[in-house]
């Protein structure tokens, strides 16, 4: 990029006038110590803590760790420059990041700079990363359904705007599909999304902005990136500073998603930076504030009251477990900060079902609430359904003869596993999924046998946007269930149509 | 400029010292000397803290070297010695200028400029910049730097007033680059 000639000149113009005026006044200090993104600097007297210091070379840092005689200072961007005995001058300033509009659709670091090559961010305004979380007085409770557009989801553990939910699972589940399946859907709801990528692979990020952008969701979105090859603190700061844009959204009266994806990988950076900065190691060696860096960042998550707007800001963080062990360290941080989680499981994954969602072990504590009226009614019974489903089905592999009920209950439970698979980058309508749903828990889909419940379901789908719209406008306006004569005739009209495969 | 906290803790000591007998002003120029020495003949280091080499024999030495000294300065000396701690005496040194500055309100500062400055501009400096430092006076040192090509630079403490055409120079060429890097 080149400026103009003209803009230079107003530059210069401004600095020959005001040559004789100033004398620059700064603290400084000098580098005793540099190393992997972190250097030790005596002097910097006054220094706050977060505050950010400049080195000679333009870098900027932040300083961290305020000891007796040095200051340990988190070096953000290229270190390999900057030497001992370096000067480091004070800025009086704390991080900030670009927040705006103008962020929309495009992919930055966690310093708000572009990275996605398509010319500068012009944005006029920037926000403080580290901000307290609204108050008590400032917040409603959460009442209105954020709608992932993923059956199992939005049946079983509704997720309300301004909730914190928890993605957790193995590598490999499909977690990050849930995100982007979400983003996808938010499409006509009025919602800003937020993905943050900490510690991933460039590749991967690029893939995600792809599919965002071929299916029209990058228009309202904002990619915050950290790669796995970016120094440490950047890791750290990356879902910092997409909250950080998100809110400057929600106290205008907007709606945010903000997806972290994941917090596994910005524990461990933090650690690292932690360990490097000589701060006492805890368990699995992270450092003993660990939880206040998850727990500060998600409370910025909030509903606001009308007072304030109205607002939202929901978050969807990630996290890594190891073999299925959600009881390690930074799980159960994040298990307990958050309003319930979805854990996805690999043998469920590896079975075929996908999105592979464990209900019996996912939990939304606050999200029922924001349900709409037709979707509880219809998925009332549905987790019950699923889990006595889930305990006949170990048993009933060893004896043959089953009497009537518990042979309803199978075949009730293999068509509820059916009816939640779903398609990747599919995300479905709400008032479809209270239709399917509607037909499953009412005993439409007993007589269709199991391999061809898919089938039906995209057909009935079709059958219902050309025979029936005004039911499933209904249900997307009131929010109410039709009656159920309306539906059953709708149903029962379309299973005349369907022929079963054999 | 200290870098270890032990040096503050020996100067703290030798400055009470210094305190109780009135004698401020002398060890600060003697603790001056001695480090300036230290600094100048890094083999002195080198043996004073070679293990094969007796305490006695250390002592001997800093004796013969030092002799001139006040006892209180050369007996901080034999201290460090047997505590193994002779690297920190530079920092000792300048913990204990630091103090004995707070203690007459004086503050030490240092005036880049192109050329040597009369005595009547170092005093005019002195004058106006204690008051700006909180301090009762000035003690100026004047540094020769032709790279900042006019103006002066001062530097009191940590806190540099920088008033040099080579300071402006670099602020606009940083101004230039920071437009210019947030384009893209």
């Amino acid at each position: 990029m080149s400026i103009k000639a003209e803009e230079i000149s107003t530059l210069i113009k401004q600095q020959i006038e005001n040559y004789q005026s100033e004398i620059e006044v700064h603290d400084v200090g000098t580098v005793i110590q540099v190393g992997d993104g972190i250097a030790r600097v005596h002097g910097l007297d006054n220094c706050m803590a977060g505050e950010l210091v400049e080195f000679s070379n333009g870098v900027l840092g932040l300083a961290q760790n305020l000891e007796e005689s040095n200051v340990g200072i988190v070096i953000l961007g290229p270190y390999k420059d900057i030497r001992e005995g370096d000067e480091v001058k004070r800025t009086g300033r704390i991080m900030e990041v670009p927040v705006g509009e103008e962020l929309l659709g495009r992919v930055v670091n966690p310093l708000g700079q572009p990275v996605d090559g398509m010319g500068p961010v012009l944005t006029s305004k920037t926000r403080p990363i580290e901000s307290p979380a609204p108050g008590v007085m400032d917040r409603k409770s959460v009442h209105e359904p954020l709608q992932t557009g993923i059956k199992p989801i939005d049946a079983l553990i509704p997720i309300g705007r301004g909730q914190r939910e928890l993605i957790i699972g193995d590598r490999q589940t499909g977690k990050t599909s849930i995100a982007i399946d979400t983003i996808l859907n938010q499409r006509d709801q009025d919602m800003i999304c937020i993905y943050v990528a900490i510690g991933q692979k460039e590749s991967t990020v690029r893939g995600v902005v792809e599919t965002l952008r071929k299916k029209g969701a990058l228009d309202y979105t904002i990619v915050v990136t950290a790669s796995a090859s970016q120094p440490a603190p950047l890791l750290y700061l990356a879902p910092y500073a997409g909250v950080t844009m998100g809110e400057e959204f929600m106290y205008n009266g907007k709606h945010v998603l903000v997806v972290y994806d994941d917090l596994s990988k910005q524990a461990t950076a933090y650690r690292e930076l932690s360990l490097l900065l000589r701060r006492p190691p805890g368990r699995e060696a992270f450092p003993g504030d660990v939880f206040y860096l998850h727990s500060r960042l998600l409370e910025r998550a909030a509903k606001l009251s009308d007072a304030k707007g109205g607002g939202s800001l929901t978050a969807l963080p990630f996290v890594e477990t190891q073999a299925g062990d959600i009881s390690a360290y930074i799980p159960t941080n994040v298990i307990s900060i958050t309003d319930g989680q979805i854990f996805l499981q690999s043998d469920l994954f590896f079975s075929g079902v996908r999105p592979a969602v464990n209900p019996g072990l996912s939990v939304s504590r606050v999200g029922g609430s924001a349900q709409i009226k037709a979707m509880k009614k219809v998925a009332g019974t549905l987790r019950l359904d699923l889990a006595s489903y889930r305990e006949l089905e170990s048993f009933a592999q060893f004896g043959s003869d089953l009497d009537k009920a518990t042979q309803a209950k199978l075949n009730r439970g293999a068509r509820t596993v059916e009816v939640l698979k779903q398609d990747l980058n599919q995300p479905l309508r709400v008032e479809k999924q209270v239709a399917i749903l509607y037909a499953l828990t009412r005993g439409f889909l007993d007589d269709v046998p199991v391999e061809d419940i898919r089938r039906f379901e995209e057909e009935f789908f079709m059958y219902l946007d050309q025979n029936h719209k005004d039911l499933l406008d209904s249900i997307a306006q009131t929010g109410n269930l039709p009656a159920d004569e309306d539906m059953k005739a709708a149903i029962e009209g379309f299973k005349r149509t369907f022929a079963p495969s054999n | 400029m200290s870098q270890s906290a032990v040096s503050k803790r020996y100067a703290a000591a030798l400055f009470d010292i210094a305190l109780e007998s009135k004698k401020v002003n002398e060890i600060e120029e003697e603790l001056t000397v001695v480090k300036k020495i230290f600094i100048d003949h890094k083999d002195l280091n080198a043996v004073l803290s070679h293990p094969k080499v007796p305490a006695e024999k250390k002592k001997q030495i800093l004796k013969d070297s030092f002799g001139s000294v006040s006892t209180a300065v050369l007996h901080t000396l034999y201290l460090l010695v047997d505590r193994s701690r002779t690297s920190i005496v530079p920092d000792l040194a300048d913990d204990y200028v630091k103090m004995a500055n707070r203690f007459r309100g004086t503050e030490d500062a240092i005036v880049y400029s192109v050329k040597p400055l009369s005595e009547e501009e170092i005093s005019s400096f002195s004058q106006v910049f204690a008051k700006e430092a909180g301090a009762a006076s000035l003690r100026v040192r004047n540094e020769v730097n032709p790279d900042l090509i006019g103006g002066v630079k001062i530097r009191i403490g940590n806190r540099i007033y920088d008033g040099s055409v080579r300071g402006k120079l670099d602020r606009i060429e940083r101004q230039l680059a920071g437009e210019n890097r947030k384009k893209g």
